[in-house]
């Protein structure tokens, strides 16, 4: 492959012409480049920029003792039982508080038996659970999921993303599902919102 | 039409002739093109492998059907340049920035800027226009900086609006075959009925509709600002920055939901062979139409150039008015070779080929060399006569067997 690579290199070099050396830096010759380099920079940077601007984690809401997560701007949470529920209209995200010291995967899998697979029809899980590290330290297991649900009198096909973390006084399972075609728009925020929950 | 005449009408002629390579060490723009592109493969390469693994047949599927598309499209491209092809370094040097860094930078970008739309208009606005909202701003400044590099590279080359289309078209050409890669196996399940679906709906419905048109109008974009320097500045930004907009404004509405006739649900095959087609013509055909035309043009100003530089040599001994005409257009030098070789045999065709490259160089170098007697000039100008001896030797010898 390197040797092809050369011998191309080497055949262009020999059948076309180097351009006559302009011998000094001159400064036609750097400050295009510097235009080059700023118009790639503000492409590809400028999204991720604006993005971190535009969110603005909001104040910390206490689910339960030792279980907070900070909203993002253009979040609202309800109180739902044990529990809080972070919405936007087309996304939510629900934080299940349960008790510390459990096991993530366990968490997790009981979430599933509990909730998930009694409301779903078609429930498809990701293989396997990958595993979050949250800023506070803490270690958790994610998965993703769609399904058919019923809610409100009619089946909704969605697509969702469940988190279980755990410390040890607190645990918590964090549930953000929105319609597929929409799942994808939602989930940088609610990784965000999960990312800077504090747990136990 | 007299070539004096047409001298006037081409105006300022191009410097024709002067052939430079992509590896030009003491540019500075050609590190930072090695440094983008070597950085950005890194992420190509990782990228490619992570389809691999998701489908092996349908990655390996995927080439094989691309090829099929990459090589033709670009041989279309490469030999639209009817008098003076670009170097084959620098073209495939537009075809891997396409290919490579661009589409490599695309994905980062376009990610992040979808989150930004999301966030200021809502997922529900952001799942409808994203795609039309992002890819159009972020990929077509992305494919248009590989062309500004090989401009910065070779700044010789690119001396009319149809080279500035030769790269921007070898650009989008990279661009389209790696992200129909991701997409056939990506987003089109990666199986081998899927991939085929793939290529059905994205290059043989639309393939002649995408990319390639985009960016090589962005390319002639650049290419009459960095060339009419006769013009004056707000009159070339005005024109190169109209061409990229044109550009960016045919991509938005491809991705965008307007005018979107795809079927959706369950369709026969047969239905399907038709709806998908004609969905996609409704958006493609009328950008297509407008970048053909602006071809056309653009070959027909190099023709102009052509006369233009040939008007000197005319009635000389290196190039007669008849010829010229042969010599203007590719077609009819094809058929004079066909013709040639029927009567006289695949040598006198050879040297006819070699006549007429000869003579098209002749004209190529008027255009940097003002003084007729320059040597470079008069060498040119032997050979020409020389090649024409053996011609008319071959063309002899061919009949005296048959006579005799």
């Amino acid at each position: 492959m390197l040797w092809v690579g050369s011998r191309l290199v080497w055949y262009f070099h020999r059948v076309e012409e180097r351009q006559p050396s302009r011998v000094g830096a001159r400064p036609g010759r750097w400050r295009p480049l510097a235009g080059v380099l700023l118009v790639l920079a503000a492409v590809v940077l400028g999204g991720r920029v604006a993005d971190s601007a535009l969110s603005v984690p909001g104040p910390p809401v206490q689910v339960a003792a030792g279980v907070s997560v900070r909203p993002l701007s253009g979040w609202r949470s309800v109180r739902q039982g044990q529990g809080v529920l972070l919405t936007r209209g087309s996304g939510s995200l629900s934080v299940l508080p349960t008790d510390g010291g459990a096991d993530p995967a366990t968490l997790a899998g009981e979430y599933v038996r509990q909730v998930l697979q009694p409301n779903a029809q078609g429930l498809s899980l990701s293989q396997g659970l990958q595993t979050v590290h949250l800023g506070g330290g803490q270690v958790g297991v994610r998965f993703a999921y769609q399904g058919t649900f019923r809610g409100q009198g009619r089946a909704t096909p969605l697509q969702g993303e469940v988190t279980a973390v755990a410390g040890p006084r607190a645990a918590a399972v964090f549930d953000a599902w929105a319609a597929p075609e929409v799942y994808e728009y939602e989930r940088a925020d609610v990784q965000e919102m999960v990312q800077t929950a504090e747990v136990g | 039409m007299s070539a004096e005449v047409d001298a006037g009408r081409a105006g300022r002629l191009p410097r024709w002739a002067c052939r430079a390579s992509l590896f030009q060490p003491r540019e500075p723009a050609f590190w930072l093109y090695v440094v983008l592109l070597v950085g950005t493969g890194l992420l190509a390469l990782g990228e490619q492998r992570s389809l691999r693994e998701m489908s092996p047949s349908g990655w390996v599927l995927s080439w094989v059907l691309l090829a099929l598309y990459l090589v033709p499209m670009f041989l279309v491209v490469y030999l639209l340049d009817a008098y003076e092809r670009e170097p084959l370094s620098l073209v495939v040097g537009a075809l891997a920035w396409g290919a490579v860094a661009a589409t490599s930078l695309a994905g980062l970008a376009n990610h992040d800027w979808g989150a930004v739309v999301a966030r200021l208009g809502g997922p529900d606005l952001a799942a409808q226009w994203t795609a039309a909202l992002t890819a159009p701003f972020v990929e077509e400044t992305l494919k248009v900086v590989g062309v500004v590099l090989i401009y910065l590279i070779a700044r010789s080359e690119l001396n009319g609006l149809l080279d500035g289309f030769v790269y921007g078209a070898m650009v989008g050409l990279g661009f389209a075959v790696v992200e129909n890669v991701f997409y056939f196996v990506g987003q089109f399940g990666g199986q081998p009925a899927g991939v085929l679906g793939g290529f059905f709906v994205r290059v043989l419905a639309s393939g002649l509709y995408g990319h390639v048109l985009y960016s090589g109008l962005t390319g002639m974009g650049i290419a009459w600002f960095v060339t009419r320097t006769d013009q004056r500045l707000s009159r070339r930004l005005l024109i190169a920055g109209a061409l990229c907009l044109a550009a960016v404004l045919a991509h938005f509405l491809w991705n965008s939901p307007l005018l979107n006739l795809f079927p959706t649900g369950d369709l026969s095959p047969v239905q399907q062979l038709v709806a998908i087609p004609l969905a996609a013509a409704v958006k493609g055909v009328p950008f297509l139409v407008l970048v053909v035309l602006l071809v056309g043009l653009a070959r027909r100003q190099e023709r102009r150039w052509l006369e233009a530089a040939a008007a000197g040599e005319l009635g000389g001994p290196a190039l007669s008015a008849e010829e010229l005409a042969v010599l203007e257009r590719p077609r009819r030098r094809w058929a004079a070779r066909r013709v040639m070789r029927r009567r006289a045999g695949r040598r006198a065709a050879g040297l006819l080929r070699r006549l007429q490259r000869q003579q098209l160089s002749l004209a190529m170098l008027r255009t940097r060399l003002p003084d007729d007697h320059d040597p470079d000039l008069v060498g040119q100008r032997q050979r020409i006569i020389q090649t024409r001896e053996a011609l008319h030797a071959a063309t002899r010898s061919s009949k005296e067997p048959r006579a005799a």
